[in-house]
């Protein structure tokens, strides 16, 4: 992490690789395409590699670059304009229990969110995060952090009905 | 921690599924290549700014240093004991500071 800071590329490859997989997992959870989520994810870890020097504490780098991560992701949302519309693939459809199509599935259903709310929901689900940290990552006030994920877990519990236990 | 909904938590864990490394850091280095270039090319670029800026002003400064140092040339010996003192050299030093300003090529 030390050797990072300080501008050494061959460090900075090392902690990519061991987090590459957790950001790539979670643009790949926020939109649905693994090629523009492999693109945002470089992006990010680019941006990351250009500003490390600014980091204060080694420790914080997981947070920092998470934060770094939503907010591309943020700027990117901002940008395309996301057209919110139920996906083409109906989600409850298909009986398939594989984890592949479950995936597909937790994917579509993810995509049919506006995208805050699919941040909020990823990021509680994902990512583990509290609704204060959420808050705070994303700038989004605590309330409505708390509505998004309440109101986007039960329209994906709605939509991905086939998967969960019956209730 | 807050509450999540445990059938919803068990999807997003499955759908974690190891990913090859290996095309995401080929490309990773290469934009990273990308943005060295990038940033070494403004920073030539803004090398080259300041250089054309300091040529542009370069003449005229020069010019007018020469005339206050002409000017000082001519001052006779009895002031110039004065000039060497520390009153002296804080009204040079305004003086100078002065004539440089006036001398501003923006001012022109």
């Amino acid at each position: 992490m030390a050797l990072a800071m300080n501008g050494d590329d061959t460090a900075y490859g090392e902690l990519v690789r061991r987090r590459q997989d957790a950001i790539r997992h979670l643009f790949r959870r926020l939109t649905r395409d693994p090629a523009l989520a492999d693109d945002l994810a470089q992006h990010a870890f680019v941006l990351a590699w250009k500003s490390i020097r600014t980091l204060k504490s080694p420790a914080a780098f997981g947070a920092w670059l998470r934060k770094l991560a939503v907010n591309c992701w943020l700027q990117h949302a901002r940008i395309k304009k996301y057209e919110v519309a139920l996906a083409d693939e109906a989600p409850c459809e298909g009986h398939a229990s594989s984890r592949v199509t479950e995936r597909l599935d937790l994917d579509a259903a993810l995509a049919t969110l506006p995208p805050h709310a699919r941040l909020c929901v990823v990021l509680a689900y994902s990512e583990g995060m509290s609704h204060a940290e959420i808050s705070e990552s994303t700038a989004i006030p605590l309330g409505t952090v708390k509505s998004h994920i309440a109101r986007g877990a039960a329209h994906l519990r709605e939509l991905l009905c086939d998967y969960g236990e019956p209730r | 921690m807050n509450e999540l909904d445990p059938d919803l938590a068990r999807l997003f864990a499955q759908a974690r599924a190891p990913l090859a490394d290996d095309v995401f850091m080929a490309g990773l280095l290469l934009k990273m290549e990308r943005a060295r270039r990038t940033r070494m090319r403004l920073q030539v670029l803004a090398i080259a700014a300041v250089a054309v800026v300091v040529l542009l002003n370069l003449g005229p400064v020069l010019e007018d240093t020469a005339a206050v140092v002409r000017l000082v040339g001519d001052i006779p010996p009895a002031y110039a004991d004065v000039l060497i003192t520390p009153w002296g050299w804080a009204v040079s030093m305004l003086v100078g500071i002065a004539a440089v300003l006036r001398a501003r090529p923006s001012r022109r």
